[in-house]
This record gives C-alpha cells, sequence and structure tokens, in this order.
C-alpha cells in the first residue's frame, strides 16, 4: 500500500513539473532579454586572452576565433548532453527494478533492514526522474537563473549608494547572455592586470626621476680642486615609498585576477559536463554520492560564483580629490623637464600637486582591486558552503531519516 | 609517456584473485564462512534456549553477511572496470586528451590523469625556468648613464652633471621575482599532487578490500564502510577529476603555446624594442603617444600574465576544488557505508 501510494503521488508530481517547467522552458527560450544590470554603453574593449578562452561575441561585431571554444565548445552546449540524459533515465527504470526484486527478496525473508533500504532506493530513483525532467524542460533556466542573480547582486551594491559602472559588453538592457557575462568577468579582470602592470613601469618613471633628482651634482672647481655639491641627494619623492609598500599586493592581486579568468573557463565549459556525469551517477546506486558531489559543484561554482562575482566587477570608484581621469603618474612624465622641475625641493614651483594626485590614483586603483578582490573572495565561500549544503542534500543519505527531501518527495 | 601504473592497476584488481592484495580474498571468504556458521550454530541452538529473538537475530545477521559477501563481488567488478576502461577514445572525442598523452602506453584512468598532471608539471616547471633565465638576464642587467654639462664660460669651473641614473624598470623587476618565486613554490606543491595521485591506486587497492572485509563484522561494520569510501574517494574520484580538470588545461596550454611563449619571451629584438620604449617613456622624450608606449611596454607581459594564471589555477585553485570534491563524495559515502569522515579535516590534522 505504502508503494502504490508513493507511486501515485511520483506520477502526479511529475506530471506537475513537467508542465510548469516546459511552459517556462518554452519561454525561456523565446526570451531575449534578461534584466541585468543597466549602464551606458562605454568604449568595448576587447582582450585577446578573453578572445582565445571564450571567444569574441557579436556585441563586439567581430568573429569568433577563440581557439579554446574551438576544442571545448560542444561542452558548453546543453544539447550535448540529451543522450545522457536518457541513458540516465534507462539507468534509473534498470536501478528501479532490481530495487523491486530486492524488496521482493526482503519480504519474502522478513528482513525489514533489506525492505527499509529497497524503499529508500526507491525513493531515490524517483528524485532522479524529477531532477532528469527539471533537466529536459528547464536547462534553458539555468542561464537566466545566473543572470537574475547577478541582477540581484547588483541591486544590492547599488542601493548601498557605490555606483556600478556600465561593463564593455553591457548594451542599455544590460548583459544578455551567460557568455556576456563570463567575458565581461574576464575583460575586467585582464584589464584590471593590465593596468596594475602598467603602473608598476609608471612606477619605474617615478623612480627614474628620483634617481634624477637625488644624483644631481654641482661641482665648483677652480683651477681643478674644490667641491662637488649633491644638494639633494637624501632627497626621496615622498610617493615611492607607500607605492612600492603595495608591490607585493599588487603581485598577488594580479595573479589571483588572472588565476580566477582560468577558473572560469574550466566552470564555462567543464562544470556542464560535471552536471550531467554526476546525474548519470546519482542513478547508479552505488554512486549516489560522487554523483550528488558533481551536481552540488555544478549548482555552486556554475551558478552562483559568476552570478556573484559579476557586480563586484561592474563597480567603479570615482576621483575623489585633485586627480585628473588620465594617469597622473604618466602626466607628469610626458611633461619632461617641468617634471623634474616641479619636483625639485628648491623651486617655488613644487608643490604637493603631482604628489597628491598620485598617490590618490594608485589608492584608488589598489582599492577598486582590493574590492574585486574581496568580491572573489565573498563569491567563493558562499558559492563553497552552497556546494557542501547540496552535496549533503543530493548525496547518499538524502533520503534517509527525516530530511526535508524525504518529505518533499 | 610509459605507464606502469596500469598494469599495476590491472594486476592488482583486473586480476582480482592473483595480485598481493588479492589474499585479502581468501581472508574474506573464510571470514564470510566462519560468521556464517556461527550465526547457524546460534540460529539452531537458540529455540532450544527458548530465545526466540535471538534466533531472529542471527537470521538478519546472515543476511547482511550474505549481502557483504555480493558487495565484495561488486565493489571488485567495479574495480576491474575502472582498471580495463580504456579513456583514450572516448576523452578524445571531448578533447580532453593533450597531445602529449595521446599514446597507447596510456590505457587506464590512472595512467591517463599521471600523463596529464606530469605533462601539466612538466611545461610549467620548462616555462618557469625560461622566464626566470630570460628576466634574469635582461632586466637585471639594464644600462646606467651619467651625465655631465661643462661650460667653459661657467666661473669657477661649474659644472653639474646627473651620475648613475638607472634605466632599470624596479617595481616590475620586483613584481617579476615575487611572482617567479610564488609561482615555484606552487609548482612544488603540484608535485605533490602528483605524489598524491601515484599513491592513489595503492590506497585504492589496500584500503577496499580491507574495509569490505572489516564491513562484513558487526563491530567493525561502520569503520570498514568508512574505509570504503576512503579508498573509492582517493582511488577512483580523485583521478577521475584530475584526468578531466588537467586534460583541459594542458589543452588551454597547448593553444595558448605557453612554452614557446616562454622560449620567444624577451629575445633580442623584443628587448631592444622594450629598452627603446622604454627611454622614451622614462624620458619623455620622444614623438610618440605615452598610451601607445605604454601597450608597447606591456605586450611582452601578456604571455607572462597568461602563465601565471594557468600556473595559479592548475597549481592552487584546482587541487583546492579537487580535494573538496573528494572530501564531499567521502563525507557523503562514508556516513552511508558507515562512520562520517571527513578527508579534509583528516588531512588537517595531519599536517
Amino acid at each position: 500500500m505504502d508503494l502504490a501510494k508513493i507511486a501515485m503521488v511520483s506520477i502526479v508530481l511529475l506530471a506537475i513539473c513537467t508542465g510548469i517547467l516546459g511552459a517556462a522552458g518554452q519561454n525561456a527560450a523565446g526570451q531575449t532579454d534578461s534584466p541585468g544590470i543597466a549602464g551606458s554603453a562605454p568604449d568595448v574593449t576587447s582582450q585577446p586572452l578573453c578572445n582565445d578562452l571564450f571567444g569574441a561575441t557579436p556585441v563586439l561585431g567581430q568573429s569568433s576565433s577563440s581557439k579554446i571554444q574551438g576544442l571545448f565548445g560542444t561542452l558548453a552546449n546543453y544539447s550535448t548532453y540529451n543522450s545522457m540524459l536518457e541513458d540516465s533515465l534507462l539507468v534509473v527504470v534498470v536501478a528501479m527494478m532490481v530495487l523491486a526484486m530486492i524488496y521482493a527478496f526482503g519480504y519474502a525473508f522478513g528482513a525489514n533492514n533489506i525492505i527499509a533500504m529497497a524503499k529508500t532506493g526507491y525513493l531515490e530513483a524517483v528524485l532522479n526522474i524529477i531532477i532528469i525532467v527539471v533537466l529536459f524542460g528547464g536547462v534553458a533556466l539555468i542561464s537566466n537563473a545566473v543572470l537574475f542573480l547577478s541582477s540581484l547582486g547588483g541591486a544590492v551594491i547599488s542601493s548601498t549608494g557605490v555606483s556600478l559602472a556600465s561593463s564593455p559588453l553591457t548594451t542599455s538592457s544590460g548583459i544578455t547572455g551567460l557568455h556576456e557575462m563570463y567575458y565581461s568577468i574576464c575583460s575586467t579582470y585582464y584589464s584590471n592586470a593590465e593596468t596594475q602592470i602598467t603602473n608598476l613601469l609608471a612606477m619605474g618613471a617615478l623612480t627614474y626621476l628620483d634617481s634624477i633628482i637625488s644624483t644631481f651634482t654641482v661641482s665648483i672647481m677652480p683651477n681643478g680642486f674644490g667641491i662637488t655639491i649633491v644638494p639633494a641627494g637624501g632627497y626621496s619623492i615622498p610617493a615611492i615609498s607607500p607605492i612600492s609598500f603595495f608591490d607585493p599586493i599588487v603581485t598577488g592581486i594580479v595573479s589571483m585576477e588572472v588565476g580566477i579568468i582560468f577558473l572560469l573557463s574550466i566552470i564555462y565549459y567543464l562544470f556542464p559536463l560535471f552536471l550531467f556525469l554526476g546525474i548519470f551517477l546519482r542513478c547508479i546506486p552505488i554512486t549516489v554520492a560522487a554523483g550528488g558531489a558533481l551536481i552540488a559543484m555544478f549548482i555552486g561554482f556554475y551558478i552562483f560564483f559568476p552570478a556573484l562575482v559579476y557586480p563586484f566587477t561592474a563597480v567603479s570608484f570615482t576621483c575623489t580629490q585633485q586627480c585628473s581621469s588620465a594617469n597622473p603618474i604618466q602626466h607628469d612624465v610626458n611633461l619632461g623637464s617641468q617634471s623634474i622641475l616641479n619636483a625639485f625641493p628648491f623651486t617655488s614651483a613644487l608643490s604637493l600637486d603631482p604628489i597628491v594626485p598620485t598617490i590618490d590614483y594608485f589608492s584608488r586603483l589598489v582599492a577598486e582591486s582590493f574590492f574585486q578582490i574581496l568580491g572573489i573572495i565573498i563569491a567563493f565561500l558562499i558559492a563553497y558552503t552552497l556546494m557542501e549544503t547540496f552535496a549533503d542534500l543530493l548525496g547518499a543519505p538524502s533520503l534517509e531519516g527525516k530530511t526535508m527531501l524525504r518529505n518533499i518527495v | 609517456m610509459t605507464t606502469p601504473v596500469a598494469s599495476a592497476c590491472l594486476g592488482s584488481a583486473g586480476s582480482f584473485f592473483n595480485s598481493p592484495f588479492t589474499d585479502w580474498i581468501p581472508i574474506a571468504i573464510a571470514g564470510v564462512s566462519i560468521v556464517a556458521a556461527v550465526l547457524a550454530i546460534i540460529y539452531i541452538v537458540s529455540p532450544l534456549l527458548g530465545r526466540q529473538e535471538v534466533k531472529t537475530w542471527a537470521r538478519a545477521k546472515m543476511y547482511e553477511v550474505f549481502f557483504g559477501l555480493v558487495v565484495i563481488l561488486v565493489f571488485a567488478g567495479m574495480s576491474t572496470s575502472i582498471c580495463v576502461f580504456q579513456p583514450i577514445q572516448p576523452y578524445s572525442v571531448i578533447n580532453l586528451v593533450p597531445s602529449q598523452c595521446n599514446s597507447t602506453a596510456v590505457n587506464s584512468l590512472y595512467g591517463l590523469s599521471e600523463c596529464d598532471l606530469y605533462t601539466y608539471n612538466e611545461v610549467t616547471i620548462n616555462a618557469l625556468n625560461t622566464y626566470a633565465a630570460v628576466f634574469t638576464a635582461a632586466l637585471s642587467d639594464f644600462p646606467k648613464f651619467s651625465v655631465t654639462f661643462q661650460n667653459n664660460y661657467l666661473p669657477y669651473g661649474v659644472s653639474t652633471g646627473i651620475a648613475d641614473v638607472d634605466l632599470e624598470p624596479h617595481a616590475v623587476v620586483q613584481f617579476v621575482a615575487l611572482a617567479n618565486t610564488a609561482m615555484g613554490g606552487l609548482i612544488m606543491l603540484s608535485q605533490l599532487q602528483l605524489l598524491l595521485l601515484d599513491i592513489s591506486l595503492l590506497i585504492f587497492a589496500i584500503f577496499m578490500p580491507l574495509g569490505l572485509i572489516l564491513r562484513m563484522f558487526g563491530i567493525t561494520r561502520s569503520y570498514g564502510g568508512t574505509l570504503i569510501a576512503f579508498g573509492m574517494g582517493i582511488g577512483i574520484v580523485f583521478p577521475l577529476i584530475t584526468s578531466i580538470s588537467y586534460g583541459f588545461i594542458d589543452q588551454v596550454g597547448n593553444s595558448l603555446n605557453i612554452g614557446a611563449a616562454a622560449s620567444s619571451f624577451f629575445s633580442v629584438g623584443t628587448l631592444t624594442a622594450f629598452l627603446a620604449e622604454d627611454v622614451q617613456f622614462m624620458t619623455g622624450i620622444g614623438t610618440g603617444n605615452a598610451s601607445l608606449i605604454l601597450s608597447a611596454l606591456i605586450a611582452p607581459f601578456n604571455p607572462f600574465l597568461e602563465f601565471t594564471g594557468l600556473v595559479v589555477l592548475g597549481s592552487l585553485m584546482l587541487p583546492l576544488l579537487s580535494l573538496t570534491i573528494v572530501n564531499t563524495f567521502v563525507l557523503d559515502f562514508s556516513q552511508a557505508v558507515g562512520e562520517r569522515m571527513s578527508f579534509m579535516d583528516l588531512l588537517a590534522r595531519v599536517v
């Protein structure tokens, strides 16, 4: 009797889920724009590395020439895994038949623990069918879920008063696809990394100026004998020390940002494979835990991680003091000799003007990088915690005892 | 690349009855027989003593013992399947086999995962050595110059000048030095990961049979289940994840020409051009646009940035991700078949 009730409830649930998700899938398939982070269209920049990893997008007006997309593009396409879903359904049906035989064996010999195991296994099989049906009907919802979560994140950040600049690929209606989101994050991080390297090079210009000033000598040698004065021998441009302090930090930030770019490429191409492989493994009674772990990893890192990282990449910091939009170090260097005179301590033209915008620019840039690293850390922690939670939910003991999932099923 | 691992894998599990590890099979069968015999005696004697509940208990335990025997056969079949599985063809369909591992010598999942990780370590170590040598030679030997201005018309023999001005971009040199040092440490960690992968087969071959045998006895059932989960996690899940993820990284590295980029980095022509741009940038002399000069200065560093990202991913992020997946699997599976055990907690305590 219990099995009959469970079977009836399962059939009703399947019918309801299929109807709802099928309608939602059709709506999602027809939808071209999704709510995103609004912003004005800025200058479009493309990065060669991002082009290689993710492929240029039609928004840039470029044809895709991605090497990696050519190799692994099929992995990122959900339609590739239709046959795997069908195989998973077949495995579930076979597992249910085996469980029925085990149940009969346990019933015949009065082994209550075997009967309980068979019942739990049957519920697991029903859950697997639900998961497969949901994926068949709602795989397009995954992209929209990611975009929706990123919009939520952007709204939260906007509500704090922080301005959201536009990323290179936003249009007036925002990010329109998952691929654009990944490309946008890649482009932002790589631009930041290049900017940090640029500023390190510009830092070299400050050191060069410092060297010129501090080694400036005046020799007074009438008749070949006299004195040599180094009037600024102990001088050092004040900005150099605090900026030098950031060098190891810049190294870490740059390395982390470029590493995240490659991590995103793995997430984009390989994690759909992990999802469908996890579903297949979850249908086999022995490998339920492995399948649950892979599905949980997909949910945590494919859905939540980029959705939480993207709003942080869209934040820009504005100048607070007398800095200009241009790199003040570059501006100073281009002045050539006038820069030297401006920095010379004994001229009346000396002021802190070249120094303050320099420090302000550097602190703004480092603060922006810190903010993005903070976003990465927050996103990673949340994704990891969600992965563990879903792994416990979908793993081996998912339907034992009075768990929430058991009550639902 | 030769892979003795494959033959060892087959030796230990494919012919499960012939390798040293399968000494456990006769022990397991003996254990099953002894336990079954004891339970049969209890089953027969208990009604005579008027203890019907003991008879019921003995019958239930008998079913568990025979079920344990079935589990042994199931895991034996699974481990045989893993070892005879030829990964090259299915992995090639999805382009997860790098050219360095596309060989008939790679004939098992363990062999492929070892080859993938070994290839990654080789490429990154060679590239790091090249970058370190180039940077040491190129960026550390920047010229210095001195300028003296002497005008005979100035009184008292006055002359001015600047001395030993260094054109070396100190901040960039420091960045590169720090990055090289950090990457050297990360690649060393990756070598440790290769070591763990090498012993994964040993862990699988020892822990699995041990756990299956211990699971048959009531006292050690939960501990045996934990060993089974640990053996499966390290022995199957870890190589599986490694073969997929490092196959991808190796293909990305081959596509981006990481090794070739390191060799051509800062060639004589590039270095000369870099110096010329550097002088323009530092002195403000020249008619070049500052933005273009900066773009030209940063262009040689793009391959180094890509290499840095690849090393951070492969030597830091992916090992953490792989161990997290193994830990999640071991946590869930051990809870299902025995005592709940966290592999990462165990590793942290050991470290």
